[in-house]
């Protein structure tokens, strides 16, 4: 195998077809302008493009021989390019990562020489679009991987004919095709066209392992600093707030607030505020109140629970928020029967409250924060208010609430879970009471009461964002049940609370994101201000906090849905149908198995390859510098006078034979091979034998050796003077 | 089967998919399934691929082409072979031992994928050991486009050959799955041996050939009866009478006993020949055979060719001049029986030429006992082109023409005799 590595590198030859060159020059610089497209790292991106182009200039300019001092400035520039990394991701420049990329490229492609060499550096571009992929939430980057894909194609195809025809001692003159170019547009469309449906097809039924990461959730961004605060603080929030009638649309919701004020009307905006991976649908929960005056939602309690830091920027929970008390007191942290881990990233587009959004319920936050800590309402809270650009990462251990088992709920509340939950205002009216009893009467259990309560609002009140305001010192969920009969989320969910607590049903309102709009091409959820909810959660005592949504339009299950790894079990609703879910768990469970079994041999023989490759690289060094040394010695031999004079003689006498006639030396051939090819000639014969002491014999040869060649050469002469 | 390429692409897959279940990147899903839809793709097109394909091939006589030379060999050839581009069904075209040749192969496909980056290569069966293996490459073959590829070369020996069936391959049309077929191209040609236009023999002038010549075409030769005109007959055999009579062409046969013939004995044993390939002793005593054959053709000479092959037989009837081509095109050194027994079981003959590679004792004697029976005979000793001679005994001592030759200097000696 050495041996036919060995040939393979030694058979090199440069690369001079200028079409190949210049497919590749346009294929590297498409994962460049997409990268710029995300990253808006345009000055970066255009001084490597200019580099890029210069580069591949200077390849193909100097074909013949390698650069050696060019070859050591680029060993220095590669070294400062790495030193550019690491003060970046230090001082917290923008994708320090994708910098280096692309001046790597940059620099690389002043050596590229070889076909191997130029395919290399696209690996190097996929590497970039592999950078610019992880970047990209728009389906923008569709055109630049098409492009990239047509150009990498055409690179194969260009190499292949290349080779072939090289190769071959029969080629055609022309194509055979009376019109070639417009036979290969053809061709190349009509392969799209077939290639396209097949991605499709292969994407929808490509199954994703998504809640086993390996490799552990990691973010990189600038801390936010500070101390802890109970106050949530709203960037969103205008400086003027009228409690009354509104038909304003802006960017602050009433339910990301200390005091959510059920006057306040207003609409959202469809503006992005953040983009959230996840393998399930979810709401994206972030703190709930537990306290209702008639006309808002408070918390009665404002302590923070400071989360104590693991490792790093990772915050370990010690029980998942909203879980009951026995979960907490279990000894192993593994997944409870029915729960799922849920790895969600969010990236945050616009300002956003001092609140973590999670699905419920989160166990392990990943976030460049001093401090990160829970409130009573089970919400996770950090320092300053989220900042446009943090990613940070959640993993979640989503419960399965089965209503069997929640309608065998115990109904023993516990005291200090009653005393805070089941708290009414004295104005509560006697008919909302009363149209609560009258709608849980059929039932004798929590879940049944909550879920026909729940259907109830879903059935016979419609949303309107701009309800009437409520009259002075109206009780809201009275107006809005009996005299408005219409509302907005907090309305619904407040109604539903209210009523549940009368029933004696410990309940709060959550507040948080719905889970937006998922786009399958990202992966991402895209959360608009106008996802700003709220929901109802229910207490049941052996299985915590549960939530219900009562509000119509949404999804009737506030908590993540299970991880789905087929596109169209999860996202049926894309393509306009009601696609049943695939049992994919024991697919899931087993390709997990497979792929951690896989893993590790996948990592040695990354290694070993690695490994490989850098013997090879060491090997190809090596003979390099060899081959230098040995033709350092030839020139030192050659700078001996006698040497040369004879070895002058020599080719005298090679260029005689020639214009005799005679074939001239093959590459190939030894000097006494020559010779004794070229015929009966003496002289040659003996000027052959001096010629390889001057270019062999360690020794100097003397004057006598010199005369002696010469005489050598006069006798060729005469030789084939007489013929 | 796929190539390096589509290994490499499916390992970028793995780990693209890899990153993809880590991450969570969708465009990274994307780029798997993009990579595994053009796999997927690339695999179905070049499945049957080159089932369509067909392959026609032709050649052209360079040398029928040209205008004549002073080389007499390549005259008489342009003479002989139409001028133009032959017309294979009506009359096959004639080729010679070094004559050049055009071989085109024409691919023609129809179906309607098409083809890309095919290659493979022609092997042309009777050309220069160095030109036999023809590499060739199409870059694209589209539907009812054919496309010629051409190439030169030469014949190199004389024989029956036979072109085996075209291997194809295309990686098409990215390089990612290879596909082979073997095209069936069948074709024959037939090679003749190259000769020297021998038109005198004056090594028999002055044996009273010319007077035995002119018996055998005067009238007062003993005539033994008719027969139906054969293509190549003279029309001085017509027999008019006859012929008018039956109203097809009727011509006379001669008694055997007053005319003159030629023979050639052909040393058709294995371990008759010194050397290999194209200047081995036998295949220079097959073209000096030839030459006699066109002697005999031009003098009107029945001319007869003797040999103990394994796989062919002397016919009893003299040959003509197509016919002696065409047997010593095929024949081959195959056989068991020694010269001197082929030799040995000679009648009395006019004139016999042995052609002999390695004149042993027994051959000598057997020649000298043919040449004492009253056959005038000449040996011809064909010497190796290199190396050491063999050891043989001297015939001229025997009282016998006898001449040594080679592979190079035949013609020379040819023309002297």
């Amino acid at each position: 195998m050495l041996s036919r590595l060995k040939t393979k590198f030694t058979s090199n030859q440069p690369e001079r077809s200028l079409t190949l060159r210049l497919l590749v020059l346009a294929a590297m610089l498409v994962p460049l302008l997409a990268l710029a497209r995300v990253s808006l790292l345009w000055p970066h991106v255009l001084a490597a493009a200019v580099g890029i182009g210069l580069g591949h200039w200077y390849s193909y300019r100097h074909l013949e021989k390698p650069n050696q001092p060019l070859r050591g400035l680029m060993f220095i520039a590669i070294h400062l390019a790495l030193c550019w990394l690491f003060v970046g991701l230090v001082s917290g420049a923008s994708v320090p990562q994708a910098q280096f990329a692309i001046f790597a490229q940059a620099i690389t492609s002043f050596d590229l020489r070889y076909r191997s060499s130029l395919l290399n550096t696209l690996i190097h571009s996929f590497a970039i679009l592999y950078v610019a992929a992880a970047l990209s939430r728009t389906v923008e980057l569709a055109l630049y991987l098409l492009l990239f894909a047509v150009l990498v194609l055409a690179v194969f195809f260009t190499a292949e004919k290349e080779t072939g025809l090289k190769r071959a001692s029969l080629r055609p003159t022309s194509t055979g095709a009376s019109a070639p170019h417009r036979s290969m547009t053809i061709f190349g469309f009509n392969f799209g066209l077939i290639v396209i449906p097949a991605m499709i097809l292969a994407f929808i039924f490509t199954p994703r392992f998504s809640n086993n990461p390996i490799v552990p959730p990691f973010t990189l961004n600038i801390p936010l600093r500070g101390g802890i605060n109970a106050e949530i603080i709203n960037p969103g929030v205008p400086l003027v707030q009228i409690n009354g009638w509104s038909d304003e649309i802006g960017d602050y919701f009433i339910g990301f607030d200390t005091n959510l004020d059920l006057r306040y009307r207003g609409g959202l905006s469809d503006a992005i505020v953040m983009y959230v991976r996840s393998p399930s649908r979810s709401y994206w929960r972030s703190h709930s109140y537990d306290t209702y005056t008639g006309v808002s939602w408070t918390q009665s309690d404002d302590r923070l629970i400071d989360i104590k830091r693991s490792a790093g920027v990772v915050y370990e929970l010690p029980r998942p928020p909203g879980a009951p008390p026995t979960l907490a007191r279990r000894d192993q942290p593994g997944l409870e029967p029915g729960e799922q881990e849920i790895v969600q990233s969010f990236t945050i587009v616009r300002e956003q409250p001092n609140l973590i959004f999670a699905a419920y319920r989160p166990s392990k936050i990943f976030i460049t924060a001093e401090r990160v800590s829970l409130d009573s309402g089970d919400g996770l809270r950090v320092p300053e208010p989220l900042q446009p650009g943090l990613t940070y990462s959640v993993i979640s251990k989503r419960p399965e609430f089965e209503p069997d088992l929640l309608r065998q709920a115990s109904t023993d509340i516990p005291p200090d879970i009653a005393r805070r939950y089941l708290q009414l205002p004295a104005n509560i009216s006697e008919r909302t009471q009363a149209l609560a009893r009258n709608l849980a009467a059929p039932y004798d259990n929590h879940f049944d009461k909550i879920t026909a309560l729940t259907n109830y609002l879903l059935a016979e009140y419609p949303y309107n964002f701009f309800p009437p305001p409520h009259p002075p010192g109206a009780e809201a969920v009275d107006t809005f049940l009996f005299e408005d009969r219409e509302g907005f989320c907090e309305q619904y969910v407040t109604a539903l609370v209210v009523m549940a607590r009368s029933l004696g049903i410990p309940a709060r309102l959550a507040a948080g994101y719905g889970s937006g709009d998922y786009n399958p091409v990202t992966n991402y959820y895209e959360v608009r201000f106008s996802h700003a909810h709220s929901w109802a959660e229910v207490y049941f005592p052996e299985y915590g906090w549960a939530p219900f949504d009562p509000t119509p339009g949404w999804t009737p299950q506030p908590y993540p849905t299970p991880v789905q790894n087929w596109l169209f079990a999860n996202n049926g609703h894309f393509f306009g149908l009601d696609v049943p879910a695939l049992p994919a768990a024991a697919l899931v469970a087993g390709g997990s198995s497979v792929l951690a079994i896989l893993i590790p041999g996948v990592i040695i023989v990354a290694l070993g390859a690695g490994l490989l490759f850098i013997a090879i690289t060491l090997s190809k060094r090596l003979r390099l510098i060899l081959a230098a040394r040995a033709a350092a010695r030839y020139t030192s031999l050659l700078s001996d006078p006698e040497r040369r004079h004879i070895l002058k003689l020599y080719r005298q006498a090679v260029r005689l034979l020639t214009r005799r006639k005679h074939r001239p030396r093959a590459t190939w051939e030894s000097l006494t091979e020559y010779a004794r090819r070229s015929g009966s000639h003496p002289g040659l014969t003996r000027l052959t034998h001096l010629a390889e002491i001057a270019a062999y014999r360690p020794q100097a040869p003397d004057a006598e050796t010199v005369a002696k060649a010469k005489t050598a050469l006069a006798e060729l002469k005469d030789e084939l003077a007489k013929g | 089967m796929p190539t390096k390429r589509t290994g490499f692409l499916v390992i970028l897959g793995l780990a693209l998919y890899f990153l993809a279940n880590q991450t969570q990147v969708g465009w990274l899903y994307i780029m798997v399934d993009g990579l595994a839809g053009l796999l997927l793709v690339a695999f179905f097109y070049s499945r049957g691929m080159l089932k369509p394909v067909r392959v026609e091939r032709t050649f052209h006589n360079l040398a029928s082409l040209a205008s004549p030379g002073p080389d007499p060999a390549k005259a008489w050839t342009a003479q002989t072979t139409p001028t133009g581009p032959p017309h294979f069904d009506l009359m096959p075209p004639t080729f010679y031992e070094d004559d050049p040749i055009e071989v085109t192969l024409r691919f023609r496909h129809a179906g309607r994928r098409p083809i890309f980056l095919s290659g493979g290569s022609e092997t042309c069966p009777f050309a220069p050991p160095t030109e036999r293996t023809q590499p060739f490459f199409i870059p694209a073959l589209f539907r009812g486009q054919p496309l010629d590829l051409s190439y030169q070369t030469r014949c190199d020996r004389r024989g029956l050959h036979r072109w085996a069936a075209l291997p194809l391959s295309s990686t098409g049309p990215f390089g990612l799955f290879r596909v082979k077929r073997t095209l069936p191209a069948p074709g024959d040609i037939l090679i003749y041996p190259s000769y020297y236009p021998l038109k005198r023999l004056r090594l028999l002038k002055h044996r009273g050939f010319s007077e035995k010549q002119a018996l055998r075409h005067g009238l007062s030769s003993e005539v033994l009866g008719t027969r139906e005109y054969r293509p190549g007959d003279s029309l001085r055999q017509v027999h008019w009478r006859s012929t008018a009579r039956t109203g097809s062409l009727v011509v006379k046969e001669f008694s055997d006993h007053d005319q003159l013939t030629l023979t050639v004995v052909l040393d058709l044993a294995t371990g008759g020949s010194v050397g290999h390939g194209k200047f081995s002793t036998f295949e220079t005593a097959i073209r000096i055979a030839a030459s006699l054959a066109y002697f005999a053709e031009q003098t009107k000479t029945p001319f007869y060719l003797v040999g103990a092959g394994k796989r062919w037989k002397p016919p009893a009837n003299p040959l003509s001049w197509t016919a002696a081509l065409n047997v010593l095109a095929k024949v081959e050194n195959d056989g068991h029986e020694p010269l001197a027994g082929v030799i040995s079981r000679l009648p009395v003959l006019p004139f016999v030429v042995v052609l002999a590679s390695r004149p042993d004792e027994a051959t000598t004697n057997a020649v000298t006992a043919l040449a004492r029976r009253g056959t005038q005979t000449l040996a011809l000793a064909i010497m190796p082109e290199a190396g050491p001679a063999p050891a043989s005994p001297n015939l001229r001592t025997a009282g016998l023409d006898f001449k040594q030759i080679n592979s190079h200097n035949w013609c020379d000696v040819l023309a002297g005799l």
